[in-house]
């Protein structure tokens, strides 16, 4: 199967940078917002979710900006808990909508990228606990 | 291959592989217990042949050879408090660094003493040997010293000096408010109402304040409460042990020292004496390393405490800074008995001297290494009555059973059963008492 979110997350994390770098900041942000998503649903695998046959989370097939409150939402016990303290307890994502792909530059706002750029860097610590504990 | 079998397995693969006496290898067990190779860049090389040993070594243990590696970055941050693991080779170290979901503070780096208040934990393998007790006791007996005194209860699952010493006069809020409301960064809100002076301190020149695990407007009431209802505490219990602070993730124990920190600002104690949990949980461990506190560690004479004990010290002897607080751990010999205390303490010190110096003194013999204190070798006579394991006694005292000292003056039972370890709390840790 191609859906690999781990690998997926890293590339979006590492060209988001290079755009980043180069002064292409709306698009680093939408690579940096899909870079979280990616990681989060890595995430909900590993802790043992369900997946659909297209290897997405199963009932979360969702954008960051939804993935993010529901994952918070659900995530409970000692196992998730663990992985949740390292999130905050706000939305960073809570401005994003899936529409600004097709947003003007003029939109751009340097706080959300640096927001968006901290969560997404945020969701891959998540991912690193995840796999020294070997959960994914 | 089996848990255990399998550490030592992969401990031995990888010294063969990688071993070469000037740099440590290190393993990462995960939550399975699956082990894994740190690889070093020079090392690539030996690859190939040590993914494969391993992997068909260790089953179940180990990993695909595609995935047994990883790099020197992904741990550094965890090599610092990695365990020693004692291996059979010569000159070999090997470094494992144990991914667990509970137990991860009995690793913990110890603290140094603060600057300020004198902090102890009072802490038992067991429950019912009457720690709470002599919690309370002590607290009182500094009070009359002119001490100013706060008591934390952080018993959580099991709240008691709270009570004991308040009753109903609760404050407001208690420990688990703070550690809710902290983690979405309002703990500052609750830390004023957190603390609540008993009356037990009242006839002394000392003060006795009392941090409670809840405070009278804890507990989640819902519409049909009884007047004497304390609500719902269990939701609040249930997120306590969150590891996320006001600033982001934040272990438990950093959490615990933070929480401390800031009542200690507001309420300027002399001495602080924080009650834990009972027995081998994270919660204990945070106040035995994390405060910089001695620690009173309750001991009856039974099997089930001595191993549990042993368990403790045995897990210790590869903790890196065990020097650094070994030497801030004291027995407390609990409910003596009157009639035969003599014999019951003589077996009580034995026991612990076995313990201790199987585990945590050094071998008389054995020459320091220069990284060691360089005072004397940690080790004591089994009459040595300065010795950490010699049982400071407690004698069990029927006026203290279902002690209830804001009810009934206690004073009498109180004094008969902690003469003996007033005596040496004071001589000991209080300035005055010093020679």
């Amino acid at each position: 199967m191609s859906t690999d979110f781990k690998d997926a997350s890293a590339r979006h994390f590492d060209d988001a940078l290079l755009l980043e770098a180069n002064a292409r900041t709306l698009n680093a942000d939408q690579l940096f917002a899909f870079s979280a998503e990616c990681s989060l649903k890595a995430v909900l695998i590993g802790l043992g979710l369900p997946s659909t046959r297209a290897g997405a989370p199963l009932g979360y097939v969702d954008h960051i900006d939804n993935l993010w409150v529901k994952f918070q939402m659900n995530a409970q016990g000692l196992l998730a808990s663990h992985y949740l303290a390292l999130l905050p307890p706000s939305n960073p994502f809570g401005s994003w909508t899936p529409a600004q792909r097709y947003f003007g530059r003029s939109t751009f706002s340097a706080p959300q990228l640096a927001q968006h750029k901290t969560a997404a860097q945020d969701c891959l610590e998540l991912l690193r606990q995840l796999e020294l504990d070997g959960v994914i | 291959m089996r848990f255990n079998e399998a550490l030592s397995t992969a401990a031995d693969i990888a010294f063969r592989h990688l071993g070469d006496g000037a740099r440590p290898v290190v393993l990462v067990r995960d939550l399975y217990g699956k082990i894994r190779v740190v690889l070093p860049e020079d090392r690539r090389p030996h690859a190939h042949a040590l993914a494969a040993e391993l992997s068909a070594a260790l089953g179940v243990y180990g990993y695909a050879p595609s995935s047994t590696f990883l790099d020197a970055e992904a741990v550094e941050a965890l090599v610092a408090s990695a365990r020693i693991l004692p291996t059979a080779s010569e000159g070999a170290t090997v470094l494992l660094v144990d991914r667990l979901l509970m137990g991860t503070a009995w690793s913990l780096r110890p603290a140094k003493p603060p600057v300020g208040a004198k902090r102890f934990t009072l802490f038992s393998m067991k429950g019912g040997v009457g720690r709470s007790t002599t919690a309370v006791a002590l607290a009182w007996h500094l009070a009359t010293l002119g001490k100013r005194v706060l008591v934390l209860d952080l018993d959580l699952e099991s709240p008691g000096v709270g009570s004991t010493l308040l009753d109903r006069d609760l404050p407001r809020f208690g420990v688990v408010d703070w550690f809710v409301e902290d983690a979405v960064g309002q703990g500052q809100e609750v830390l004023s109402e957190m603390v609540a002076e008993s009356k037990l301190g009242i006839a002394t020149p000392g003060k006795v304040l009392v941090a409670p695990c809840f405070g009278s407007d804890t507990g989640f009431r819902g519409a049909n409460s009884f007047p004497d209802d304390l609500g719902d505490y269990l939701p609040k219990l249930g997120r306590a042990y969150f590891e996320r602070g006001q600033a982001g993730p934040e272990p438990f124990a950093a959490r615990i020292t933070r929480m401390v920190h800031h009542l200690e600002e507001q309420v300027q104690p002399d001495i602080v004496l924080l009650d834990s949990r009972t027995g081998l949980h994270d919660a204990s461990a945070a106040l035995i390393l994390a405060m910089g506190a001695d620690t009173l560690m309750f001991a009856v004479d039974t099997r089930q405490t001595w191993t549990a004990y042993r368990f403790l010290f045995e897990h210790w002897r590869s903790h890196p800074d065990v020097r650094a607080f070994r030497n801030r751990l004291w027995v407390i010999g609990a409910l003596a008995p009157r009639k035969s205390a003599e014999e019951y303490l003589r077996s009580l010190r034995d026991n612990a001297f076995q313990v201790f110096s199987e585990t945590l003194y050094d071998p008389s013999s054995e020459s320091l290494d220069a990284s060691a204190d360089p005072d004397l070798p940690f080790c004591f006579q089994p009459s040595d009555e300065e010795a950490n394991h010699y049982p400071r006694e407690v004698l069990f005292d029927d006026g203290l059973v279902a002690f209830d000292p804001l009810r009934s003056r206690q004073e009498g039972s109180i004094l008969a059963a902690h003469g003996t370890l007033f005596n040496w709390f004071d001589r000991t840790f209080l300035e005055e008492a010093a020679p």
